[in-house]
Parts: C-alpha cells; sequence; structure tokens
C-alpha cells in the first residue's frame, strides 16, 4: 500500500518537473490568477456602480415610519405581498398595490390596478413623477420622498 | 478615451490574459505534435494579436462593466488553442471565425438588450420570430432530422436559435404579470398562457424531430420562468410549491424514460464495458482518454480521441482532458462558471433583466453538465454542446447571443435616445 503510495507521489513528481509540466502548471497558475483579478475587479465595479447608480437617481429615498427605504433597484414595488421591496401591513393594501420605477432620469409612481388607489401630495393619481418630500398615501400608510445621502 | 467613465486599470487583467495564452502557447510549443515550427508560429501571432486588437478595441468601448468581456477573451482564445491542435498544431481557421462571429452576436445582442423597457416593448416580435422557427423546423428539416443544409455551404441547427428566443420569452416583468384578461370566466395572464403553450409546442416538437438532447435545457429554462413566475416579484419561493413541482417533474422525468424511443432506452441500459466496439464505443474511448490525461495530459495533438467521431462537440471534454489533462478543462469550466456568476456580483436592476439572466445561466448550466456528465458515463450521451468549447456555428452564434444579454442585465440603460441628446446640449 505503501509502495503504491510512493509510486503515485514519484510520477506526479516526475510529470511535473519536465518542461512541458513546469509550463502546465504556469498556465494554470496564470488562469487562477487571472479569474482571481477578474472576480476583484468585478466587485470593484460594483462599488463604483453603486455610487454611481445612488449619483443617476439622486440620493433619493423613501421613508416609511422613520427609516430610510433607498431605491437600489429601477423597479421597487410596494404592497402587502410578503416578497415585496416595500412591505405594508395595512389591510387597505393591495397585494401589489404600486410600484415606483426609475426611468430617463425620473423617479414616478404607478397604480397596479390597487383597490384604494394612491394618493400624492392629497392627489389620487394613476401615474405621477416624484420630487423630493413628496407625500405618498397608499391606503391607511404614508410614505415621503426624501433626498438624502445615505452615510 | 474620454468616454471611458470608470476609473479602474485593466491593466493587469489584460497583462496576465495575454500571459496565460503564452503560457498555454509554450506548452504547445514543447510538448505539441507538430512537423513544422510555423504552424506553432502561425497560431501564436494570431491568438496574441486577437488579445491585443481586443483589447485596444475595449479601450474604445465605454462600458459600466469590463468582466465579461476579458474572461470572453480569456476563453474563447484558449479554446482556439485547444482546436487548432487537435490531432497535431494546424490553426483552426473554420473555429477562429465562428469565435469572431459570436464576438459580434455578443456585442449586438448586448446593444439590443441593454434597455429593459424597450426590450419587454418587443416581446409580440419574438412570439413571432419563434413562430417562423417552429415552422422552419417542421417543415425545413423533417420529422427524423435538425439541421437545415444551405446549398451545402453550411448547416443550421434552427433549435438552437430558437434558445435566445425562448429565454426573451420566459422573461418577465411586473407589469406584464399584472395585465390579467377574463375568457370564459376564467381570469389568467396572458404572458403566463403564451409562455406555457409555447414550452409544450417546443417539447412536442423536439419529442417529434428526434432532437431528444435538447429537451432538458428548454425544460429547465421554463422550469426557470416558472418559478420566476411563483416566487414574483422577489425570489422568495412557498416551499410547499417547490416540493410540489420537484415531484410533478420526477414523475413526468419517469413517464417520459418509460415512454422514450427503443434507441434511447438502448443508451439508457447498455452496459458499455460489455459493447466496447458497438453502442459503447464513444464513452468507453472518453472514459479511458479522461484517464489516460491525467493532470497535466498527453500534450497538445498527442491523444487518440481525435480518431472517434463527434470529438470536436459530443466529446469534447475527454478530447481536452486527455490532450491537456483535468486540471486545465476544470479551469475552463471554471471560466464559464464565473462568467455566470458575475451576474450575482452586479445583479441587475430590474424584473425583466433579472428573469433573463436567470434563463441565460439555466441554458448555460444546463448544457454543460449534460455534456460533461455525459463524457463522464454518469448520464448518456445528449449531444449538447458546451457553450464556446464545442465547435458549431450555430451553437456558438446562440452562446455569444446569450452572453450579450447576460452582459446587458449588467450595464442597464434607463434611459430614451431624446433625453440623451438635451443632456449633451
Amino acid at each position: 500500500m505503501e509502495n503504491e503510495y510512493m509510486q503515485l507521489m514519484n510520477d506526479l513528481i516526475n510529470q511535473l518537473t519536465t518542461e512541458n509540466g513546469i509550463a502546465c502548471m504556469l498556465a494554470v497558475a496564470f488562469v487562477d490568477l487571472c479569474l482571481l483579478i477578474i472576480i476583484l475587479k468585478a466587485y470593484k465595479e460594483k462599488r463604483i456602480n453603486d455610487v454611481r447608480w445612488l449619483h443617476e437617481i439622486r440620493n433619493y429615498n423613501i421613508e416609511y415610519e422613520e427609516n430610510l427605504i433607498p431605491l437600489d433597484a429601477a423597479e421597487i414595488l410596494i404592497g402587502r405581498h410578503f416578497a415585496a421591496d416595500i412591505k405594508l401591513h395595512d389591510a387597505s393594501v393591495s397585494r401589489y398595490h404600486a410600484i415606483i420605477t426609475f426611468f430617463n432620469g425620473v423617479i414616478s409612481i404607478k397604480d397596479l390596478n390597487s383597490k384604494s388607489g394612491i394618493y400624492v401630495n392629497g392627489r389620487k393619481v394613476k401615474y405621477e413623477i416624484l420630487r423630493g418630500n413628496d407625500e405618498i398615501k397608499i391606503g391607511n400608510e404614508k410614505l415621503i420622498v426624501r433626498r438624502k445621502r445615505q452615510v | 478615451m474620454s468616454s471611458r467613465n470608470t476609473s479602474i486599470s485593466y491593466f493587469s487583467v489584460k497583462s496576465i490574459i495575454l500571459l496565460c495564452h503564452i503560457c498555454l502557447l509554450g506548452v504547445v510549443f514543447f510538448n505539441g505534435k507538430y512537423e513544422n515550427i510555423t504552424s506553432v508560429l502561425i497560431l501564436s501571432v494570431i491568438v496574441i494579436a486577437t488579445d491585443l486588437g481586443y483589447f485596444l478595441l475595449l479601450n474604445m468601448i465605454s462600458q459600466k462593466t469590463y468582466t465579461l468581456d476579458y474572461l470572453m477573451i480569456l476563453l474563447l482564445n484558449i479554446t482556439v488553442i485547444y482546436h487548432s491542435c487537435f490531432g497535431g498544431v494546424n490553426f483552426a481557421t473554420k473555429h477562429y471565425i465562428i469565435t469572431i462571429i459570436a464576438f459580434l452576436a455578443c456585442q449586438f445582442s448586448y446593444k439590443f438588450a441593454q434597455n429593459p423597457y424597450k426590450l419587454e416593448a418587443l416581446k409580440k416580435f419574438y412570439y413571432l420570430a419563434m413562430v417562423l422557427i417552429i415552422l422552419s423546423i417542421i417543415f425545413l428539416t423533417g420529422s427524423r432530422g435538425i439541421w437545415i443544409d444551405i446549398k451545402g455551404l453550411f448547416t443550421i441547427q434552427p433549435s438552437e436559435l430558437l434558445k435566445p428566443f425562448f429565454v426573451l420569452v420566459c422573461a418577465t416583468s411586473i407589469y406584464f404579470q399584472q395585465e390579467k384578461i377574463t375568457l370564459f370566466g376564467f381570469r389568467f395572464v396572458p404572458d403566463n398562457v403564451i409562455l406555457f403553450l409555447f414550452a409544450i409546442i417546443i417539447l412536442g416538437l423536439q419529442w417529434w424531430s428526434r432532437d431528444l438532447g435538447s429537451i432538458p435545457t428548454f425544460f429547465t429554462v421554463a422550469f426557470c420562468a416558472l418559478i420566476s413566475r411563483i416566487a414574483y416579484p422577489k425570489g422568495k419561493l412557498p416551499k410547499n410549491l417547490l416540493v410540489t413541482a420537484l415531484i410533478l417533474i420526477l414523475i413526468l422525468a419517469f413517464i417520459a424514460i418509460m415512454m422514450a424511443p427503443a434507441y434511447v432506452k438502448d443508451r439508457l441500459f447498455v452496459d458499455i464495458w460489455g459493447d466496447m466496439y458497438g453502442n459503447g464505443y464513444q464513452q468507453t474511448r472518453a472514459l479511458i482518454a479522461i484517464a489516460e490525461g491525467g493532470l497535466f495530459g498527453k500534450g497538445p495533438g498527442h491523444g487518440f480521441l481525435h480518431n472517434v467521431a463527434a470529438y470536436q462537440t459530443d466529446i469534447i471534454f475527454s478530447t481536452i482532458a486527455e490532450e491537456w489533462g483535468l486540471v486545465s478543462v476544470i479551469l475552463v469550466i471554471s471560466i464559464i462558471l464565473i462568467m455566470l456568476t458575475t451576474a450575482l456580483i452586479n445583479n441587475p436592476k430590474c424584473y425583466y433583466h433579472s428573469t433573463l439572466a436567470a434563463g441565460v445561466v439555466a441554458v448555460f448550466v444546463v448544457q454543460m453538465s449534460l455534456n460533461i456528465f455525459g463524457s463522464c458515463n454518469l448520464i448518456p450521451f445528449t449531444g449538447v454542446t458546451i457553450p464556446f468549447i464545442s465547435e458549431g456555428g450555430t451553437s456558438m452564434l446562440t452562446s455569444g447571443i446569450l452572453l450579450g444579454f447576460l452582459k446587458a442585465t449588467q450595464t442597464p440603460v434607463f434611459k430614451d435616445k431624446p433625453l440623451n441628446r438635451k443632456v449633451k446640449k
């Protein structure tokens, strides 16, 4: 058993110490290194992209019960559904109530055929462009649009 | 150059990609099977020139992420080197041309898919395209073939071209899911019903044209689409639904195996070592080749497997493992896997793009695993290609298009053109 093991090790060492083995190992090492560096770059790109995204949406946040919810995607679903981005527990809110979208540099809210509708600054709307300090009323819940830099 | 707005330097990535390729060419030089040194020189010059040209090209394009581009050049030039070395060093012109076509397809579909809302709006045309392709399969390939021959110049596999459109149809958005219509007292989402019909038609068509290898790919993409609709909108899944779906799939798979045609059953239950020169020929050779290759391979061109049928497509995993070793083939596979995981690092910003990315990942992973497990005799041969590694024009083209979609999900544009012009003034 031990002899077989030694034989295997010897074979491996013989394979590795030829010119071909060294070139192979170098190639493998470089591909590994390359993958590692590319992954690191991807994380760096992500950090820069996140900052750029905040700049693009001009640091808008949604304030709900004194918590700031960042707009980290171009589509934010508001509703009673357990997987909604902004979850409102009130029974007056539909499961898929409204959606906040970011397009053409503008943040807007759109009604998704909800039962109780949405009110922006006291006015019932189907679609409305949002600005800083706008007050959105959904059912009995209140959301406020804030322009604040996240710390 | 001023349009490049990332402040990251990619010099280290570029130089290491070049070093990778030079090392692989070094392996060819030291241990390759060639009669004339010029063939190695030609290969080296073309590979390095492609690298440098591509880097120059990337400098001129402004993108938010470059990860996929660099991974793609790394992978594709490695495959050019591999394909040039099967059975002796000889530059693989055909594979090189297909590679360039894949690059172009990737860039084109990336530009096309960048704006998710525009992409959504065109969904009717994807249905139309799918109908056209399905009709071409029915009338042009016949019931027992999967190829269309165009005047003997080249052949097209229409079922491959179906994949990008199917992925586009499988992707959905919150708007599509909220659009409900009532017909005959039933209230349903038209998007889901059309997808379901298409999935049934395609699976039936694959069964009819005996293209059984593609069934798992389409089935998985459809299953991914189903999950993304159940888990809508944000990937949280009710567990009992998932369990029910999995049990249903198992039952379906069992029925499919029971009803499979005779030649499929032969492949499923064949004793390959007892039938080494008959049904088990390819598979036994593939297994022996992997074992003979060892860790670092016999050397480029010294393999035996290039004498076996389908060495560049169905058993490419074994062919590379024999000539270059198990380590390098696993590395190449991991390059593709890392390509797919970049979607997790730089996650998509909207629902249509994220479901699109899920579909692309499903296609790639299923095709790769079918091919690799087939080569390792864990499952029977399916004749499915590994994206980007196997030879084959249509497969390469669709892989390029799908990768372009993945790239687009990471660099989305939420702008229409008119506003862009105003900003520039």
